[in-house]
């Protein structure tokens, strides 16, 4: 029997037992769909998160300095001119940004609150990727002008202000000096994430003159990439020409890298040069848990698909042993039959397959329009409170590798028991 | 109405007619609350009030030894937090946990048990030596005749940079506010009150007012406060071992 013969009969074959098949070809197909579906979530998430971080910490690589003689490893550039002179080819925005972690507190009509990030950054050069957010109300546009702040809308409910309220900031400057700054609350944004709840955007120059720094002074250089799949080019790049000229740390590409840096001993200021993988310590952690959540899921998938598959296949070839042994009276050899059935399942994994990704599809498109924002902790994941997808082509080739070769070796290990059989008592039906 | 401002006047032409050197003002002030050759220990009652909240009362005994620049302060109430000490030796200041017998080194700018106080408050009085004086001027505070002196750091390192303080005519500090950088109010203190402890001071009651927190109760802002009243103020010898961690493991079992 030449090939084209096999598949028509397989086609036929699958046609006349349509009926046995449907319970296998749902299997397969749900399946397919959930693991896919499983993948598109997945990548979305890992995609809002890569986002988030972006824009909160302000691109997707960084120079920053930290000074050695105090054992809090403040952040300070000290000379920020001859940085950005360094730095001017390289594709994309610079922004530079002053910071304070966990060093200042919001006062709001006798309220107080510990400020996790306050950012002063330079709108005009990060407007479009600050777009991103939207302004719940007011407009982020003031963030141009100075005096001004942006926060989210979570902060300002729990504080009780509105935008357009005046508000207190109280910090210390890196002498240990308290200093208050006078706000007005610019606009508010929905992103009660773990990075931006407890945030404040204000201008760089405001947050540069509250901490005694001289106005064009920043604590680190980020870098919006044009092409964001560069980043690790530009991290060496920009670490080899820093290394040439200035008190550089070794090259940290992991959070490893970034704490054995750190460390170390060293006196006034030592440039990093970091990707945002690295910067992202803070959600490192619910990454790692979500992927396993993630993978196990995955693993839970496959092994109900493989039982479910094995199951009703060896129902299906129990209920054709008869048939099957007729095609071998009939002058098949078992090689013929055992391609005649594995040509049946591959027939039926391609038409599954095809269903479970258009599946997965409809079932992510009837997701969307659901809002998790209500459970905690998640909204780093989500965008707009929703769930999105993102197809990465790697990752389904690989699902649709991990079922083949799952489902066809099993399945033929069955199929070659069931046509080794002795001919004669299958004929005679014995079972 | 003319008296009392003719008086001023005429106190504050004699300030500029017989000099006053203003710096040793602040010095004598400091030294009348300062015990450089004895050891200080008392029992204080701490009351925080939380407008709309409610009031947190915390006592401690405190013992200080100036000449070594060292305290140390054990927690005897709220119940939770029973045996928490405090143990300053220097520029360094620990915070010990009855319950995972841990150090933990803390700032002197931060907060006492979360109250208005700050940790700095119970070390000796060092206005002479932080700051200097760049106004000065006779006002009457309630019964006091006082010097109210603008105060700036000389240093860039001070928590506050500047202060206001009023000083009365027995040289005892009797109210001070703390400035940020800016020049914005965040607190005051209020010391009604002292223990003559002969010839030396122990203040009796200390009023601090947070000038940021509070809350509005019945339409009107009502500020945080802290009040402390400081009992049983003594200024006898006490043995080296009470400014050591292992005096504090031993009074929190």
């Amino acid at each position: 029997m030449n090939r084209r013969g096999l598949w028509i009969l397989a086609y036929r074959n699958i046609l006349r037992h349509r009926q046995r098949l449907v319970f296998l070809f749902a299997a397969l197909f749900l399946c397919f769909s959930l693991i896919s579906l499983l993948s598109l979530v997945s990548e979305g998430m890992g995609r809002n998160v890569n986002d988030s971080s972006r824009i909160h910490y302000g691109g997707d690589f960084f120079v920053a300095g930290f000074y050695g003689d105090n054992r809090d490893r403040p952040m300070w550039i000290d000379r920020p001119g001859e940085i950005l002179d360094l730095a001017s080819d390289v594709p994309g925005i610079a922004a530079p940004r002053s910071q304070l972690f966990k060093k200042a507190h919001l006062y709001f009509n006798g309220r107080s609150q510990l400020v996790k990030n306050v950012m002063g950054l330079d709108y005009e050069r990060e407007r479009d990727n600050l777009n991103h957010y939207g302004a719940n109300s007011g407009s982020l546009d003031g963030l141009g002008e100075p005096g001004h702040v942006v926060l989210s809308s979570a902060l300002a409910e729990k504080m009780g202000l509105r935008a357009g309220d005046g508000i207190t900031l109280k910090t210390a400057n890196p002498r240990g000096q308290v200093n208050t700054g006078e706000f007005i609350v610019a606009a508010l944004i929905d992103d009660d994430t773990i990075l931006g709840y407890y945030r404040l955007f204000m201008d760089r120059r405001d947050l540069n003159h509250l901490l005694g720094w001289g106005e064009e002074d920043f604590s680190s250089l980020g870098f919006y990439l044009d092409d964001p799949a560069k980043t690790e080019y530009w991290v060496g790049e920009m670490h080899s020409r820093l290394e040439r000229a200035y008190p550089t740390a070794g090259s940290v590409l992991t959070r490893d890298d970034y704490y054995g840096e750190m460390e170390k001993a060293w006196k006034g200021i030592r440039y990093f040069v970091f990707s945002l993988g690295v910067y992202v310590s803070e959600v490192d952690d619910l990454l790692k848990a979500m992927d396993l959540v993630s993978y196990f899921i995955y693993l839970m998938m496959l092994i109900i698909t493989f039982v479910s598959v094995l199951v009703t296949y060896n129902i299906i070839l129990h209920d054709r042993s008869r048939e099957l042994a007729v095609f071998q009276a009939m002058g098949m050899t078992r090689r013929q039959v055992e391609g005649m059935l594995l040509t049946e399942l591959a027939l039926l994994l391609l038409v599954s397959l095809a269903v479970g990704s258009v599946l997965s599809f409809l079932l992510l498109t009837a997701l969307r329009p659901l809002d998790f924002s209500g459970i905690q902790g998640f909204g780093i994941f989500l965008k707009g409170g929703k769930l999105t997808g993102e197809f990465d082509f790697s990752r389904y080739c690989f699902n649709i590798g991990v079922i083949l070769t799952g489902v066809i070796p099993s399945v033929w290990l069955l199929v070659r028991r069931e046509v080794s059989r002795p001919l004669a008592g299958t004929l005679k039906g014995d079972k | 109405m003319r008296k009392p401002a003719l008086i001023l006047l005429l106190l504050a032409a004699a300030g500029a007619l017989f000099g006053i050197d203003f710096q040793k003002l602040l010095a004598d002030a400091d030294n009348l609350v300062n015990y450089p050759s004895a050891d200080f220990q008392a029992r204080y009652t701490i009351v925080q009030d939380i407008p709309a909240e409610g009031r947190i009362t915390t006592v401690a005994s405190v013992f200080r030894r100036d000449r070594e620049e060292t305290y140390t302060i054990v927690i005897e109430e709220p119940a939770e937090n029973r045996g928490q000490g405090y143990l300053k030796r220097g520029a360094t200041l620990w915070i010990y946990d009855p319950e995972s017998r841990q150090y933990n080194s803390t700032s002197s700018s931060e907060r006492f048990q979360n109250s208005n106080a700050r940790n700095s408050d119970f070390t000796r009085s060092t206005l002479a030596q932080d700051y200097r004086v760049v106004a000065s001027e006779q006002v009457v505070l309630g019964q006091y005749r006082c010097w109210l002196l603008d105060l700036e750091g000389v240093t860039d390192d001070l928590t506050y940079p500047r202060m206001k303080i009023w000083i009365d005519e027995n040289k005892l500090v009797r109210k001070s506010e703390d400035y940020s950088l800016s020049g914005r109010l965040l607190r005051t203190t209020l010391i009604p009150s002292y223990h003559n402890l002969g010839g030396l001071y122990v203040p009796y009651k200390v009023l601090f007012v947070e000038e940021l927190e509070g809350a509005m109760v019945n339409g009107q802002f009502q500020k945080e406060k802290t009040q402390i009243t400081v009992e049983n103020p003594s200024l006898t010898e006490l043995p080296g071992s009470v400014f050591s961690k292992s005096f504090l493991e031993r009074v929190s079992q």
